[in-house]
């Protein structure tokens, strides 16, 4: 290679490889006040109700993913991309994008909400933060993704960060008939994000990550809204909570949280732009333990807009995840090839 | 390229690759409009996004340049397991 295309192409590789970085690193903000938002909603009546347990983060889940669908097709409207979004539906890279969406709606998010009824907050969120490290093992095995020792402890750092963080106090570790059962959710929910990550990375090396989105988007909203939401529903139906819940339905229509929801949505559509970019450029390993940054950006949003106080365990927690970003930004690969070769 | 526009934009780079030919973006980019008429994102910018990501997870590969010293960019061709992976994709 002469030395005018080789100087060229490394221009171009640092060029990708920083705006692969800077988009995932972004993501974690806006993930985190996505979050938030989600968080303050469903405190909010109707659905702070404990009979909603389940249906109200389903209904919650289901209206964020309607409304990043919608601005993602707007934004890929936009851009000229509409009749690439329908393209993609049809097409063979874009069943890899249909499936993370049928794998992360009910085994991601139903499973997060079983483990967290199941065997509270104490062991369902430390558990569920392992996700980016078993969307690593996942793509080391299927996508032969490259993990260097940096990236690899980068990770780790990340994911220990993120676990303490979410640790609760011992006060709050409840007593459960169905601990065990809940904790077995708990990591079918991790095993489904990275899961669902991995296909959407799969999909993404022939789709471009904003139209592979909005495949997501559309299939995970219609599933919530078509399956799993009308099943809670009939759940609570047969148990002879029907007024309830129509009483719930009028009330959750006119209420400010729904619109806390599809706040949250917008917001979320933008993160998982940044995210679904940042796994096509830097690799899924180091796309989530960027992700992860959520919980930091967690603790100073938590501060600035909650008035939370910031205890000696966040700081230790804020520590590692910081220390983590650090290795998996320096962390160094060959060129920008991400994947071992056949 | 029988059904192009089922395909994704991506995929058809892909596929216009299998030939074993090396290309620019740009020239991708005009072999491509054909197949994509009206569709503002097809740019010479944007192929070359597309180019990147798929050199990024091994599916294409910088060609030498010394083989064609008349092209000012780079040119890019598609790699073994690339070219399998495309073929699959098509099928």
């Amino acid at each position: 290679m002469t030395d005018a295309s080789l100087a060229l192409s490394h221009r171009k590789d640092r060029a990708f490889a920083r705006k692969g970085l800077t988009v995932a690193a972004i993501n974690g903000i806006f993930f985190s006040l996505d979050s938030m938002l989600l968080k303050t909603g469903l405190g909010g009546s109707p659905f702070c109700d404990p009979l909603f347990w389940l249906l109200a983060p389903l209904f919650a889940a289901g209206c964020h993913d309607l409304a990043a669908a919608c601005l993602s097709l707007g934004i890929n409207t936009a851009q000229g991309k509409r009749r690439e979004v329908f393209r993609t539906l049809r097409s063979k890279p874009g069943r890899w994008c249909i499936l993370g969406a049928l794998i992360g709606a009910p085994l991601g998010m139903g499973g997060f909400l079983l483990a967290l009824a199941l065997a509270g907050p104490a062991y369902a969120l430390p558990i569920t933060t392992l996700y980016p490290a078993i969307a690593a093992v996942l793509a080391r095995v299927f996508l032969k993704e490259r993990i260097s020792r940096r990236t690899g402890l980068g990770l780790l750092c990340c994911v220990a960060g993120a676990a303490v963080i979410s640790c609760a106090p011992a006060a709050a570790v409840q007593d459960s008939p169905h601990l065990y059962l809940g904790i077995a959710f708990a990591f079918v929910a991790a095993l489904g994000w990275a899961a669902e990550g991995v296909c959407a990375a799969s999909g993404m090396d022939f789709i471009e990550p904003g139209v592979a989105l909005n495949v997501y988007q559309l299939v995970s909203a219609a599933l919530y809204f078509c399956l799993i939401i009308p099943v809670a529903a009939a759940w609570l139906v047969l148990q002879g909570h029907g007024s309830v819940l129509a009483d719930m339905a009028v009330r959750a229509v006119h209420s400010r949280e729904l619109w806390l929801f599809f706040g949250a949505g917008w917001l979320g559509c933008l993160s998982y732009r940044c995210w679904y970019m940042g796994m096509n450029m830097i690799g899924v390993s180091r796309a989530m333990a960027l992700n992860i940054t959520y919980a930091l950006w967690g603790i100073l949003f938590s501060v600035v807009f909650m008035n939370a106080l910031v205890t000696g365990r966040l700081l230790a927690g804020a520590g590692l995840v910081f220390c983590g970003v650090v290795f998996v930004i320096r962390s160094r690969h060959e060129g920008i090839t991400l994947r071992h070769a056949d | 390229m029988n059904r192009p526009p089922s395909r994704t934009v991506r995929l058809n780079i892909g596929a216009m690759l299998l030939d074993g030919l090396p290309r620019t973006a740009e020239e991708i980019r005009s072999g491509l409009a054909g197949f994509y008429p009206g569709e503002r994102h097809l740019c010479t910018e944007a192929v070359e996004l597309h180019l990147q990501a798929l050199r990024a997870v091994g599916v294409v590969m910088l060609a030498d340049p010394a083989d064609d010293e008349a092209r000012q960019d780079l040119t890019y061709v598609l790699s073994a397991d690339g070219k399998a992976r495309v073929q699959r994709n098509l099928e």
